[in-house]
């Protein structure tokens, strides 16, 4: 598998740098250091986007809009010394850390944003293997399931799966957990 | 008095001195039979209720009785007559009798039996009332002008009551209160706005403070609706007036004809008897008719007395819209005070955010030392600072829905944040519930949780108790207490003894107290050590 790709977006580049000094070496990082450089670093690829709200010229608001109108699914998290109002609502990021921030918030925060992803992309297929599995043990005869390796392999798969989708959702704080929950009602 | 068997009394008291007394004297006295008949009155009825005496004579009572009273004659009489039980009171008891015009005179009567030639007969002593009964009623009108008073909340109002109760209850159909303006106040403004917006247009024009020699003229804030007519409208008036004598000096004139009022008399006006009498600092209060004539003394006493509620009520608007204007603009202050915190705290958090990465960066590049190590300690105390200024201002001057809330759970769970290891902290278990914001809450008692442990040390034992009454409940701990003269600043912003300490928490704590509508004080404790009391129920 490869690495977890995150962009970091912050208009004071020692900030930026410090962001991706915080996050584990196995992950790939991309630094900006304007909304508009973000935008051109952005592609389907990234897994998470740590987004500045004030910037001068393209501001976080506008990257985080332009993100969403191109389609990309990434999880973005905001990193804002303004703290989040109702109008916060109408933004579509998954996350929202207010300055300062240490160690710790930046790298928790990128590790559950991933194991969201992962959780919603694990539990989406779970659920196409179990209506699978479910659509041949209807019409086909016990017997030759059992004799069938096919079936026997599609069961295993469900069956650990499901574990690993139980297993990420329990690892996942409270509120990374109704963030996970959040991921589907948009059809992610 | 003389007995009545002193024979020189009776010998003096001829028949003819006695008829004198009867008939003339200023009681009605009038003598019915068992039947209810007529059979004597004196001449006084004449005067009284207008009755021919030698005309009314075996007719019915009810002749002067007016209808509805009429019922219970009958059964009181027959009552009476049958078992001698007296089933109304004989003596001193008010009731009207008819006039022979059709309006009724109130009557002070006393009942008396005798038996004439045989005869059973009945005679009523009756006093005229009239004037008592009006002043009476004027009285209780006057009362509720005076009730009514208290409600108003603007000068224009009250102004408009008084003219009202001058016209209806003293019976004054001129009636203006009029008010001195400053020289900077164009006269004509605030007397058109006065007359035609009504209620409130005019309020600028009492707002005087003293009697002097700023004022130029005196203006009408409310006028009787003849007045108006009469004046068409009712104009300004200068210095040479008798409303501006009576409000310059303070003392009440009463003309049976104002144009003998000499300098102060104004030759256009159509009054003339009138009394004039001064409204304190506000203006004077012109009653008037256009004939002239000594007004009624009783008219003039009450009238005295509408001037000084209407004095009192001026005075209480006047307090409680000063007191409202200095309520509105504290309340700008605090608003743009707390829009310039927040927006000044906001802005230090990008900084503030900055400095701490190139920490990080300082030591991702080697440079980890203790001077490294201060830069953390700096920053989380400008942090600290942040969001306390913050809380203040978003916080601290409004409170979210209130519920009941568990006083011991809110202090034991503010412990966890506010609390260190090696302190200890004792919370009563009769604490009760208080109405109260939640998360404001809890913020009160992580703040005087923390600033217990800030002030008297890491080792502190703090208890959190129930104040005498259910009045509310106190944090102490027995650290070294705080001294005497700094108990009232300790809730002043920045007031801190402790390098790491904002200074801000107490402030924070006082200041969503008040937004509860709570109180917080300091007390000393019997033992030493500081003892915050907060009283959530003043009544008690």
């Amino acid at each position: 598998m490869s690495p977890p790709i995150v962009l970091v977006v912050d208009d004071q580049p020692n900030v930026a740098e410090a962001y991706e000094l915080f996050l584990p070496d196995e992950y790939e990082t991309r630094v900006a250091t304007g909304g508009e450089a973000a935008l051109e670093l952005m592609d389907a690829d990234v897994d998470v986007v740590l987004l500045d709200r004030r910037m001068p010229q393209v501001t976080g608001d506008e990257v985080l809009e332009r993100i969403r109108d191109a389609g990309y699914d990434a999880r973005v998290a905001m990193v804002t010394a303004v703290d989040p109002d109702l109008d916060v609502l109408e933004l579509g990021f998954d996350d929202y850390l207010v300055k300062p921030v240490d160690r710790d918030d930046v790298r928790d925060t990128v590790s559950d944003l991933l194991s969201i992803a992962t959780y919603a992309d694990d539990v989406q297929e779970y659920f196409a293997l179990a209506k699978k599995r479910a659509t041949v043990e209807g019409s086909t005869p016990t017997r030759d399931l059992a004799a069938d390796d096919r079936y026997q392999d599609l069961v295993e798969r469900t069956e650990a799966l499901k574990a690993r989708v139980d297993e990420t959702f329990e690892a996942l704080d409270d509120e990374a957990q109704t963030g996970a929950f959040n991921q589907f009602p948009d059809g992610n | 008095m003389t007995g009545a068997d002193d024979p020189e009394y009776l010998v003096d008291a001829d028949e003819a001195f006695l008829r004198v007394l009867v008939q003339r004297g200023s009681d009605v006295v009038l003598t019915i039979d068992a039947d209810s008949r007529v059979v004597f009155t004196n001449d006084t009825i004449e005067d009284v209720l207008g009755y021919d005496p030698a005309a009314l004579v075996g007719e019915p009572l009810t002749a002067v009785m007016p209808a509805r009273f009429q019922d219970s004659h009958f059964a009181a009489m027959g009552a009476y007559l049958e078992s001698g039980d007296r089933t109304l009171d004989w003596d001193d008891i008010r009731l009207p009798a008819e006039h022979a015009d059709g309006h009724e005179v109130p009557l002070d009567i006393t009942f008396h039996e005798h038996v004439h030639e045989g005869e059973r007969l009945f005679s009523g002593i009756m006093t005229e009332v009239t004037a008592q009964v009006e002043h009476e009623n004027r009285l209780r009108a006057l009362q509720e002008t005076t009730e009514a008073l208290l409600k108003e909340t603007s000068p224009v109002a009250v102004a408009d009551e008084v003219v009202a109760a001058a016209e209806d209850v003293l019976g004054f159909p001129l009636a203006t209160v009029f008010v001195p303006v400053h020289a900077d106040v164009a006269i004509a403004d605030v007397a058109v706005d006065a007359h035609d917006a009504g209620s409130d247009a005019g309020d600028d024009a009492n707002d005087v403070g003293t009697r002097g020699d700023e004022d130029v003229a005196m203006v009408p804030v409310a006028s009787s609706e003849r007045a108006d007519a009469l004046f068409d409208p009712v104009p300004a008036i200068g210095r040479e007036s008798v409303a501006w004598t009576a409000y310059e000096s303070g003392d009440a004139r009463v003309f049976a004809d104002v144009s003998d009022a000499g300098d102060a008399f104004d030759p256009a006006t159509p009054a003339r008897a009138e009394v004039v009498l001064p409204l304190g600092a506000h203006g004077a209060l012109v009653l008037g008719r256009t004939d002239p004539g000594e007004p009624e003394e009783d008219a003039v006493d009450l009238a005295k007395v509408l001037a000084s509620a209407t004095e009192t009520a001026l005075d209480r608007v006047d307090r409680e819209q000063r007191l409202r204007a200095r309520e509105r603009e504290l309340e700008r202050q605090n608003e743009r005070l707390a829009a310039f915190a927040g927006v000044v705290s906001h802005d230090l958090r990008d900084p503030l955010n900055a400095a701490s990465m190139q920490v990080e960066l300082l030591r991702a590049n080697g440079v980890d030392n203790e001077y490294v190590d201060r830069l953390d300690d700096v920053h989380d105390r400008m942090n600290a600072l942040v969001e306390d200024v913050l809380t203040l201002a978003r916080d601290g001057r409004t409170v979210g829905d209130t519920e009941p809330v568990d006083v011991a759970a809110v202090a034991r769970d503010a412990w966890e944040t506010a609390g260190v290891p090696t302190a200890t902290l004792d919370v009563a278990d009769d604490l009760g519930r208080v109405d109260a914001d939640p998360e404001r809450f809890r913020t009160v008692f992580e703040n005087l949780l923390g600033n217990a442990v800030h002030h008297a040390g890491e080792d502190v034992a703090v208890t959190v108790g129930a104040l005498p009454d259910d009045a509310g409940f106190y944090v102490a701990d027995d650290g070294p207490g705080i001294p005497e003269s700094d108990r009232e600043t300790v809730f002043e912003h920045g007031y801190t003894d402790s390098v790491d300490g904002t200074g801000l928490g107490l402030a924070i704590v006082r200041s969503i107290a008040g937004a509860h509508d709570w109180t917080v004080a300091v007390a000393e404790r019997d033992a030493g050590g500081a003892r915050f009391e907060v009283r959530v129920r003043p009544g008690s």
